[in-house]
């Protein structure tokens, strides 16, 4: 052994793709990320969330994508239905968080769930396409999602969102400079 | 002429030109309506005879006035100048014309008209047969068309999106809006969506009062409170062209036609709505009156000039007459008098006399009636009634039907799903009706969905009320009247239609081109129907009607493409190395969605063989660094994963002990081979899985398959984790070297022998080390988490430096594994057996697995099948060619002598000469013989030796160093 430093992380914690009044849209890595297949377990436990839905237990999030597997986002010990199960995961996504007001405009324009609507309310969980890239889709709050997006895929998505925000931003603009000569 | 009023902003003048000149509008023009103000009427040639044409409606029914809109590759051909907003800035010019547009001298074909009849083409370009691709269809396009396009990539961006709502209501005319309020009122999500960059419809053309105020006046106080509401959405420029299956509908929404702001923001949106219910207020649109010469400029729908008057505040023409129907006659006269036009002549049902030809050169200047007199005009307003726009009910095979008490076609009874048509669009014309029938239909189209109970549903609803005197379809006179202005169509072609046995509407739409223009016959279908039925004496209903199609109006491809386009039209994805490769200047391919590096060349390199040899030989005398990440990984456990494996392998993995790594088969349910990869035994329940790249996705879902629906009791779970772990081939006899200078695990060959596996520690990071080969040469496969990857890589080459560590690409790799005869993707085509690979012992036959059975079919087992072998050519300087197939020396290329065919061929810089790998029937069996190896394709001819697949170190010496 000659060189015993850590490698280094080939990506920031958090890029700031876009930070406006109306618009944040920000890639993280997705640390914490767990695949917990429910082996052996009731699937339809009323403790777990049912799918495509969300639940929060002590600040670890659980994210119920299909019927026998459980997504833990945080500590795993706080699920401990599943933990002794859970596979790594955070290398193999990476998520785009996207916030404000223009945040349904956004979405809207990049992936074809109900993202304002009762389709698809806060607390809900989907796999989804924006254009041809697979996400899932976190509708956290109001005006507030995380995509998960793996982290080969990931240039691309964060190139579509990046060049969308810019659109719609030129958009509010062009609105704004003809209601003002109006 | 620009006249007072109208809802124009005199404040905001705007300069545009039209074919080079300068003039002025203001906005809330559109371009035909600017263009009118300044007194231009030629805007166009016709597609066939080239005569002169103007502006013929005021919406985007317009069939004349189509011009090319900006310059360059900007320029947009086909526009309709009447649904282009004026902007400043704006440039068009007129198309469809050989010289200037007041002397086209195309315009001779029009003295051809008697030879240019319908089917002309036809018959008369039989002969020679060869000369129709070749020379007469350029001809003819050359001499008839529309505008033409740039030659240029389109510089404009087009988004894409998708909305929901609980109700779509198509068209904000009265109705639309009146549906759209009531439905706002009920608490449902609406998007209301008009075309018009105006709400309100004919409310904004006409001098009619709603609700005790000016029409226009009650639209814009609507628009603003719908546009007040949360549940509502207001899309204006928006036109639904679609409707498409389970309550989509495709819709264009256009935010600018302004080429300079098209750079800064997408220009179009296509817009996919998925609509819990449908509301059709898509109005109706004038239709005109078949005489002698009705298509000269000047010559419009009197809607069409009503709205140029009342809202553009522009008359049409200072001396005025009026055809068609009596009422809208009289509010024709009514409204252009107001505006200071002089009405000549309103030739209605009570009239002496109606029109038989018109006369003028370039524009109208008299109509002749049929009495004789002679009318001096330069305008003349036509009414032939209205036709309900029923195009999107038909989207789904729905049949329109004839309304003899409008004297229309209406909508068919069954409508898309969801659907509901109301106001204008199913024979409702009277604007009071309007906003009742919207309401209504509202209310009993939300009546199982809405949020604010009670809902009234059953709210009468307006009926049709009949036309009280019908206006004739054509009118007698000797010239050649016009039934589709757009593609040339005259009434004498609807009769020789007839007349040849084009009886049926679809056959003579074909052969006379009726209605098949951008413009989809909106204002020449109903026409030519009702001119045949007066002429037969039969009702319009009785002969048919053609079922409309999407789109309702012509939509960009760049549209529907987006933001899909030229890098975008796919997604790629990056490889952990990327970073790296990109920095060292790698050649990258596209391997499905991957982009990976295919060599690194260096200076001094002129050609990519030189890169991949030198990449080749320091593998093979020192060590090379691959990134083969994109090989698909699978975390295979539970306490039945090693059953489960067994039975989707056809070779056995239950056995394989922990720490250590096994090739495998697996074999789809025909017994043919699926794909290959190792199986690691992490755990006593934990596997993990490789795939070939290509196979990564389809081998997961076939997992998938098994473990759901085949073995659904089985205790066994599936991850993928090809996105969590970076994973480098090390390979070379210093491979060792290197790999021991980065993890502490002994690597010797009795700690960690060939195929071993296991977790190890990469410099604090935890990671999984397989010593596996593909190259042939004693190597190992380390994995750890993926966004290590790249400074790992880095880092492999700088522990590395002093033994020549060289990072190798996705070429190299597929030389190496020739030289060791491994198959791949073109040996794994999905037609091969375990047996044709050379690996039939591997299916094992001490138990069952997917494949077992059906792989011992008698043809599969043939002693004298194929074989994979390998092949040199005799010639050491010549290139042996993938795709060539073997013959016997001398025989001849029939398919009896096929002998097999080469999959894959390499430049071996280790033997310094062409090798390949072929499949040969009863290849093994042949070695040393020397057959000829026939490509067709590239035409060559050659003789090659048969040898063993192994070119390179055949024992596996150097892969268990």
């Amino acid at each position: 052994m000659t060189d015993l430093s850590h490698l280094q992380l080939d990506m920031s914690s958090a890029d700031l793709l876009c930070d406006t009044p109306g618009l944040r849209v920000s890639l993280e890595t997705a640390d914490c990320l767990w695949a917990c297949p429910l082996i052996g377990m009731e699937q339809s436990d009323p403790n777990l969330p049912a799918v495509g839905h969300t639940k929060e237990r002590n600040g670890s999030h659980m994210l119920r994508l299909q019927r026998d597997t459980l997504y833990v986002v945080g500590d795993t010990t706080n699920v401990p239905e599943v933990s002794s199960n859970a596979h790594d995961q955070s290398h193999a996504w990476n998520s785009v968080n996207i916030s404000g007001e223009m945040t349904p405009a956004l979405m809207e324009r990049l992936c074809m769930l109900d993202v304002t609507g009762p389709g698809f309310p806060p607390g809900r969980i989907s796999r989804t396409l924006m254009d041809h890239t697979g996400v899932i889709a976190w509708h956290i709050n109001n005006a507030e999602f995380k995509l998960f997006v793996a982290t080969s895929y990931t240039s691309s998505l964060v190139e579509r969102v990046r060049q969308c925000a810019k659109d719609l931003l030129a958009l509010h603009d062009f609105h704004e400079r003809a209601s003002s000569t109006h | 002429m620009r006249v007072e009023g109208g809802l124009i902003d005199r404040a905001r003048p705007l300069n545009f030109t039209f074919n080079g000149k300068g003039y002025t509008g203001y906005h809330g023009d559109t371009l035909a309506s600017a263009l009118l103000a300044n007194g231009v009427r030629l805007v166009g040639r016709s597609f066939k005879y080239h005569r002169p044409r103007g502006i013929f409606s005021a919406g985007s029914e317009e069939p004349n006035a189509l011009v090319q809109i900006g310059e360059g590759a900007w320029q947009e051909p086909n526009t309709k100048t009447t649904t282009v907003p004026l902007f400043d800035g704006l440039t068009a010019s007129s198309q469809n014309h050989l010289g200037s547009l007041e002397n086209d001298l195309m315009a001779f074909n029009d003295r051809l008209s008697r030879f240019l009849t319908a089917g002309f083409y036809y018959k008369t370009f039989m002969w020679p047969r060869s000369f129709w691709e070749r020379f007469y269809e350029p001809l003819i396009r050359r001499a008839a068309g529309l505008g033409a396009l740039s030659g240029a990539d389109d510089p404009s961006r087009y988004e894409r999106g998708h909305l929901h709502c609980d109700v779509l209501v198509v068209g904000g005319g009265p109705t639309g809006l009146s549906a759209a309020r009531e439905a706002a009122a009920l608490g449902a999500r609406v998007i209301l969506a008009d075309e018009d960059s105006l709400f309100g419809g004919r409310l904004n053309s006409e001098r009619e009062n709603v609700e005790g105020q000016a029409g226009y006046q009650w639209a814009r106080q609507t628009t603003s409170t719908l546009a007040s509401a949360e549940n509502v959405r207001l899309m204006p420029r928006t036109t639904v062209f679609g409707a498409y299956d389970h309550g989509v509908y495709g819709a264009l929404e256009v935010l600018t036609d302004d080429p300079k702001i098209g750079t800064e923001m997408p220009r179009q949106i296509y817009w996919r709505i998925n609509a819990r219910r449908v509301i059709l207020c898509s109005g109706a649109t004038e239709r005109s009156i078949a005489f002698a010469n009705n298509d000269r400029p000047g010559i419009m729908l009197a809607g069409g000039a009503r709205t140029y008057a009342n809202r553009f505040a522009v008359l049409p023409g200072r001396r005025v007459a009026i055809l068609g129907a009596d009422n809208e006659a009289a509010q024709t006269a009514e409204d252009l008098k107001a505006a200071g036009a002089e009405i000549v002549a309103t030739l209605t049902s009570a009239a002496e006399s109606t029109v038989a030809d018109t006369q003028g050169r370039r524009c109208l200047s008299a109509i002749k009636l049929a009495d004789g007199r002679k009318v001096e005009c330069d305008t003349l307003a036509v009414c032939g009634g209205w036709n309900p726009n029923i195009q999107l009910t038909s989207h789904h095979r729905s049949k329109p039907v004839w309304n003899d008490e409008i004297d229309g076609f209406v909508p068919g009874e069954d409508l898309p799903p969801g659907m509901i048509v109301a106001g204008a669009a199913r024979g409702v014309f009277d604007s009071q009706d309007c906003l009742a029938d919207g309401a209504a239909a509202a209310a009993l189209s939300l009546s199982d969905i809405a949020q604010n109970a009670p809902v009234e549903a059953q709210r009468p609803r307006p009926s049709v009320k009949p036309v009280q005197i019908k206006t004739p379809a054509a009118l007698a006179g000797s010239g050649r009247a016009w039934v589709d202005l757009q593609n040339d169509v005259t009434a004498k072609d609807l009769f020789q239609a007839q007349a040849e046995g084009f009886k049926s509407v679809e056959h003579m739409k074909r052969y006379t081109t009726l209605g098949m223009a951008t413009d989809q016959g909106r204002t020449s279908n109903s026409l030519a129907l009702r001119v045949l039925g007066q002429a037969y004496g039969v009702s319009p209903g009785d002969l048919g009607t053609t079922l409309a199609r999407p789109p309702y109006n012509p939509v960009a491809i760049g549209a529907f493409a987006g933001p899909s386009r030229g890098q975008h039209c796919r997604p790629t994805r990056r490889t952990p190395s990327h970073a790296f490769a990109e920095g060292a200047v790698a050649t990258f391919v596209e391997t499905g969605a991957w982009l990976r590096a295919q060599w690194y060349a260096q200076d001094g390199e002129t050609h990519w063989r030189q890169s991949v040899d030198r990449e080749v030989n320091a593998t093979r005398n020192g060590v090379g660094i691959c990134d083969v990440t994109t090989l698909g990984k699978i975390e295979v456990t539970g306490a039945d994963a090693a059953a489960f494996l067994d039975f989707v392998y056809a070779n056995t993995m239950s056995t394989l002990k922990i720490g250590r790594t096994r090739y495998g088969l697996m074999l789809r349910e025909d017994g043919f081979v699926m794909d290959d990869g190792t199986c690691a035994r992490l755990a006593d329940e934990h596997y993990v899985v490789t795939t070939t790249t290509a196979n990564a996705v389809s081998v997961f879902r076939h997992l998938e398959f098994v473990r759901q629906c085949l073995r659904p009791h089985f205790d066994v779970h599936l991850i993928s984790s090809t996105e969590q772990w970076a994973q480098f081939a090390v390979a070379g006899p210093r491979s060792r070297d290197l790999l021991q200078r980065l993890v502490n695990t002994d690597l010797s060959n009795e700690a960690f022998p060939f195929m071993a596996c296991g977790p190890v520690d990469v410099l604090g990071v935890p990671g999984r080390l397989f010593r596996i080969s593909f190259s042939g040469e004693l190597a190992y496969e380390i994995a750890v988490p993926t966004r290590y990857g790249n400074a790992l890589f880095a880092k492999l080459l700088e522990l590395g430096a002093d033994l020549d560590a060289t990072p190798y690409g996705t070429e190299a790799l597929g030389v190496m594994r020739i030289e060791k005869g491994h198959a791949a993707g073109n040996e794994l085509n999905g037609t091969t057996t375990a047996l044709n690979l050379g690996l039939g012992r591997m299916v094992s036959s001490k138990k069952d697995c997917i494949g077992s059975v059906l792989s011992k079919r008698p043809e599969m087992v043939r002693e004298d099948g194929l074989r994979l072998v390998g092949f040199i050519p005799t010639d050491r300087e010549r290139q042996l060619t993938a795709g060539a197939h073997f013959l016997e020396p001398g025989a001849q290329a029939t398919m009896e002598n096929d002998l097999g065919w080469m999959s894959s061929v390499a430049y071996s810089p280790t033997l310094g000469q062409s090798i390949g790998l072929g499949f040969l029937m009863a290849g093994t069996d042949r070695l040393g013989e020397r057959l000829t190896a026939w490509d067709e394709l590239r035409g060559t001819t050659q003789e090659v030796e048969v040898t063993s697949p192994h070119f390179v170190d055949p024992d596996g010496t150097r892969l268990k160093s």
